[in-house]
């Protein structure tokens, strides 16, 4: 990618200018590139890809589409049936012929004219493109869970800050769907909130699905990518919501399972209600007893977060509600009344979107605090600030997993 | 039990039913703190690892040696890094087995070891943070294989110690194939000296890449540092 | 400091600045560190400018350097402005007050005024409060939408009762936003304002007043509450006071204590207005008002008998479906019998605790009495709502009788529509999307039939799942 060349975006950053012929521009100004009362000029819109085009990546596209502000120019994905259904509907929403397709997300991101990405692959690729599209000076919204491994959410963070990137995780339902405990909360009315209790599940297993013949076009070692080897079968790869052996969210080397996938916006939901989406735990209790596994996740301000606590409701929280609390007001979205909304208007303002990086890898940090505790059968101790468990060797291998080759973070 | 789930080990492959190596993760678990058991696991893991197993079961059996591997292992593990096939997995369990001698396996696999294969071995020894890989990634910054070259930038930048911003810096100029990873792997360095409170080293390279010259992106990120430098 | 111009943007000798020899002391690599700021603020291209603008947010602190900050605003463009004040904002600092409201007075652009509207909310003290009321009613919704933003953002509980202190003298739109706003707040010491407000003329401001005691009632109220809810304008209004009650009276666990508490409340209300209020019973529920509500909707007059019914058909669970069926059954008038079976399907149908096989059952009883296609219809369409492979059986005939046909095909795809059905019972079920597929005539139902076939999910237009 040269980057001396000025690209369309350098130009409109720094004058903020419309389309000019004197930068090679076509003297031929579509009534679109010059915009209407309802519809931006060209020069106004945020040009956009995506990347990962299944069940959530559809739902994220036709919502990038569906504004008005932005361009929806290039989509990438591994599979050559979702590359035309997904290009045949773009191109039909603009009525034109546009739309690129990819294979290769590289390929996408090298693009000096897009500015920002949408990513909804399967988890095990998150963290790779996420860091990539920083790198290519793209902003980035990532569908949940952001990360794969503990040692991802510190490295996303740090490129999303050294290139000035605007990254948002996914999680619509963290604001939304937790208000009858968010709104009681940050007014106070619990009091000081001592525990929170999450019900989730299940954690991941292993893959050892058998070889299928391949039926769809589909590039096999692109979709595996970093994660290790394994034989085509249609569930392994199957992006359907099933976290019970019927699609790659169910299995450990491409997710945390439903520890990470619905844990994403039980765990964000949980920590959104606390106000502590800033802070990690620092110590995870593992308990096994009669009846059955559960943890305690204690919080450096002593909130506990449980996960599976026998007989708690999924958000029950215990509080000292006779005495109330200043009230806070609730963090929203900006610009809009959903996430993509939000994650648009900060593109255009360079602020933190409502689920910035760093908010999101603290939560999928819970999961998968979660999920090591549960397989070693045992409490740990994690510091933040070092991103490690303290003298625990064992417990560190988990941090990380080396990746596929030639896949590097 | 153990024993009958290594023996089952011996014919596992994709489609078998995982049960049958249940007493082999319970094992790897009940080793913790337990230097005997752990050891036992270790052997027969190293030991099936000579027979001639299907992948799958190659494969697992790195996954169990990733939480259990000592010293012991890494002969077998390193002896694996030219294998096509098996040389990821065999990373799996190397890149996470803290001991120098994983190290200095992976460090000498790169004058053994070629292609992806190489790439693979790059990208651990970042992930290892490995210090005295500097030397020997800095040479590979000049390969003809931008592939390989790339991916000593980023392992250079991860281990992000002085050396690897001196190897990178000095690699800038004459940098073959992509530049802006050498950039990359050089503003990762810098963060990295930076969060170690060496702000002279750090403020140097952000410095020497803020200049008009330079890419915008560039010059941006140079900015972001020197910020940081300035509020540490 | 070199600064050169190039291509009509500000680009600042960044290398230089850094460069130049720093020897001294904290103070002037400080002074440094903020001009630097203060150059970045300045920058044309936002994401220079928002480097700088980070560090207002979290950096530098004190008044001194805050007040300088402020003193950039006038240099700027329109959005750099904006960014500034929101970047002062979370800076926190109300040295910037004064910078704030100055814009606010002088800034020909709206969304510049809004922006320093929305920065009291951080920045702001109660005396900024009759100035952001004085905004609900601005020229522009941007200005109105920040105004109502900072007043619900504005720390310390002495704001409530400063916002509530002008309900009265406001007019109407504003009294309306001023009470939402008191319910963002949870301001729940402004009930008795908020409970004068919902016997107020206007529809906006007893909407609102309804909608606020709704999220912060007590159930003590609840027999204050009952006015508003009969001056309510009968429709949508009514409804939505009705359900604000019903949400107030859900705070009581017990839900026996929870009908005594209404009918207690209900006695507070005047005999012959007692009636209107059998809908709300309705909304409740609960063994203790069956028995209530179920006597008035058998009873002898039959203008209280439609109110009787009415109210069983809102019933929040399916406990009064055996009441409704029976009513519909023995019903003389047609009328009557339309409604009671409606109501029956419709709690037959509800999402409750029950099973979905219960459900289903329910619904299976309900086809029993059907006299009408209308009735047969109803039904049909209310089955999707039991999720079990049972309920696509029992829908499947209905594919191949062509008055209820396309209805039968959309009730087979909204309950193919959950994995938990289609999953486990997927040749089956691919059998009946077939024969939706072959007889649907809207694309939506078999694009959605082949979809569910594939294994794939489909999103409802405007909504995204997960």
């Amino acid at each position: 990618m040269s980057h001396k060349k000025q690209t369309r975006r350098d130009f409109l950053k720094t004058t903020g200018a419309g389309a000019g012929a004197a930068f090679g521009v076509p003297f031929i100004i579509t009534s679109s590139a010059l915009g209407n009362s309802e519809r931006p000029a060209a020069s106004d819109r945020i040009v956009m890809g995506g990347i990962g085009i299944g069940n959530m990546g559809r739902g994220d596209q036709w919502g990038y589409l569906n504004r008005k502000d932005v361009q929806y120019v290039a989509m990438c994905d591994v599979r050559e049936e979702v590359r035309t259904r997904s290009k045949a509907t773009i191109d039909g929403h603009y009525r034109n012929h546009d739309c690129k397709t990819y294979n290769d997300f590289r390929e996408l991101l090298a693009r000096t004219d897009i500015d920002a990405v949408h990513i909804a692959t399967p988890d095990h690729w998150h963290a790779i493109i996420t860091i990539e599209a920083c790198r290519n000076g793209k902003d980035v919204f990532c569908q949940k869970p952001e990360t794969l491994t503990l040692r991802e959410g510190p490295l996303m963070i740090a490129a999303a800050r050294r290139y000035g990137r605007v990254v948002s995780g996914g999680s619509q339902r963290v604001l939304e769907d937790y208000r009858k405990q968010v709104d009681p909360a940050w007014a106070g009315e619990f009091g000081k909130i001592k525990s929170i209790n999450v019900n989730v599940g299940p954690l991941p297993k292993l893959c050892n699905l058998p070889p299928e013949e391949m039926t769809e076009k589909i590039d096999w070692d692109m979709w595996l990518g970093p994660a290790p080897w394994g034989p085509y079968n249609s569930k392994r790869c199957s992006g359907s919501y099933s976290i019970n052996g019927a699609s790659w969210r169910s299995f450990s080397d491409y997710s945390g399972g439903g520890m990470t996938d619905w844990g994403a916006h039980h765990f964000g939901g949980a920590t959104f209600i606390c106000d502590v989406r800033e802070l990690q735990p620092e110590e995870v209790i593992y308990h096994d007893d009669k009846e059955g596994q559960f943890l305690e996740y204690k919080y450096p301000n002593g909130l506990v977060l449980t996960h599976n606590r026998p007989h708690a409701q999924n958000m029950q929280i215990e509080g000292t509600p006779g005495q109330k609390l200043p009230p806070k007001p609730v963090p929203t979205y900006k610009g809009g009344d959903n996430i993509g909304a939000d994650f648009i208007y900060c593109v255009k303002t360079r602020e933190k979107p409502f689920r910035d990086i760093e908010l999101a890898a603290n939560t999928a940090v819970v999961s998968h605090l979660g999920n090591i505790a549960y397989q070693l059968k045992r409490s740990l101790k994690w510091d933040a600030a070092r991103q490690e468990f303290p003298g625990d060797a064992e417990a560190n291998r988990f941090i990380d997993r080396a990746r596929r080759e030639p896949w590097q973070l | 039990m153990l024993a009958d789930a290594f023996e089952a080990l011996k014919k596992f492959d994709w489609g078998t039913d995982l049960s049958v190596l249940s007493p082999i993760d319970d094992a790897a678990v009940t080793a913790h703190g337990d230097p005997a058991v752990s050891q036992e696991l270790e052997n027969r893991l190293l030991a099936a690892l000579k027979e001639s197993l299907s992948r799958d079961a190659h494969d697992y059996a790195c996954r169990k040696l990733m939480i259990v591997g000592t010293v012991a292992s890494v002969p077998s593990l390193a002896g694996q890094l030219g294998n096509k096939e098996q040389s990821h997995m065999a990373r799996y369990a190397l890149e996470r087995i803290n001991v120098p001698e994983a190290g200095v396996a992976l460090r000498e696999a790169l004058g053994t070891v070629s292609g992806s294969q190489k790439i693979g071995v790059i990208s651990s020894l970042g992930s290892r943070r490995d210090a005295a890989a500097v030397a020997p990634l800095g040479k590979l910054l000049q390969t003809d294989d931008p592939a390989v070259a790339r991916a000593a930038a980023l392992a250079l930048g991860t281990i992000g110690t002085a050396e690897s911003a001196a190897v990178l810096q000095a690699a800038l100029p004459s940098a073959n194939g992509d530049k802006q990873i050498v950039i990359d792997g050089l503003l990762v360095c810098a963060e990295t000296l930076l969060a170690a409170d060496k702000h002279a080293e750090a403020k140097a390279i952000y410095q020497s890449l803020a200049g008009e010259q330079q890419p915008r992106l560039v010059r941006l990120a140079a900015t972001r540092g020197l910020l940081a430098c300035a509020r540490a | 400091m070199a600064l050169r111009f190039w291509r009509g943007g500000l680009v600042l000798g960044l290398a230089f600045v850094f460069a130049t020899a720093v020897a001294s002391a904290a103070d002037t690599q400080t002074d440094e560190f903020v001009q630097t700021i203060v150059k970045l603020i300045g920058e044309h291209d936002k994401e220079f400018r928002a480097a700088g603008l980070e560090q207002v947010r979290t950096a530098a602190r004190g008044p001194a350097v805050t007040e300088l900050f402020v003193a950039q605003l006038p240099k700027l463009d329109a959005g750099g402005q904006i960014a500034l004040l929101d970047a002062l904002a979370d800076r926190g600092d109300r040295a910037a007050r004064t910078g704030v409201l100055n814009l606010i007075g002088a800034s020909p652009d709206e969304n510049v005024r809004a922006a320093a509207i929305l920065s009291l909310g951080k920045l702001g003290t109660p005396e900024d409060v009759p100035l952001l009321v004085k905004s609900l009613a601005a020229p522009t919704k941007a200005e109105q939408a920040a105004a109502r933003r900072s007043l619900i953002e504005m720390p310390g509980e002495s704001i409530n009762q400063t916002v509530a202190a002008d309900l009265l003298s406001a007019s109407p739109d504003v009294h309306g936003a001023l009470i939402e706003v008191l319910a963002t707040r949870r301001a729940s010491d402004q009930v008795p304002a908020l409970l004068g407000a919902t016997l107020d003329d206007n529809v906006r401001v007893r909407r609102a007043a309804m909608a606020a005691l709704g999220q912060l009632g007590h159930p003590d109220q609840i027999a204050k509450m009952l006015p508003g809810v009969l001056k309510a304008r009968k429709g949508y209004e009514r409804d939505a006071a009705e359900k604000d009650v019903a949400q107030v009276c859900e705070r009581i666990e017990n839900p026996d204590q929870r009908g005594a508490a209404l009918i207690e409340a209900l006695s507070t209300v005047d005999a012959g207005q007692r009636d209107q209020l059998l809908s709300l019973l309705g909304r409740v529920g609960g063994k203790k008002l069956i028995e209530f509500v179920a006597a008035i909707a058998t009873g002898d007059d039959a203008g209280r008998r439609q109110l009787g019914i009415d109210a069983l058909s809102k019933w929040p669970d399916a406990s009064v479906a055996d009441t409704l069926s029976t009513i519909a059954t023995k019903a003389g008038d047609p009328a009557e019998r339309a409604q009671a079976f409606r109501g029956f399907v419709k709690v037959a149908a509800a999402r409750d605790n029950r099973s979905d096989k219960e459900r289903l059952e329910r619904l299976k009883q309900a086809m029993k009495i059907a006299k009408t296609p209308e009735e047969v219809s109803l039904v049909i369409n209310r089955v999707r709502t039991a999720y079990d492979v049972d309920s696509v059986r029992f829908v499947l005939p209905y594919v191949d009788q062509p008055e209820f046909a396309q209805l039968a095909c959309e009730t087979i795809v909204e309950i193919a529509h959950h994995r938990e059905v289609r999953d486990p019972n997927k040749a089956e079920v691919d059998k009946a999307l077939d024969k939706v597929i072959a007889t649907s005539k809207d694309p939506v139902v078999v694009e959605r039939a082949n979809r569910y076939k594939r294994g794939e999910t489909w999103q409802r237009p405007g909504r995204v799942s997960r």
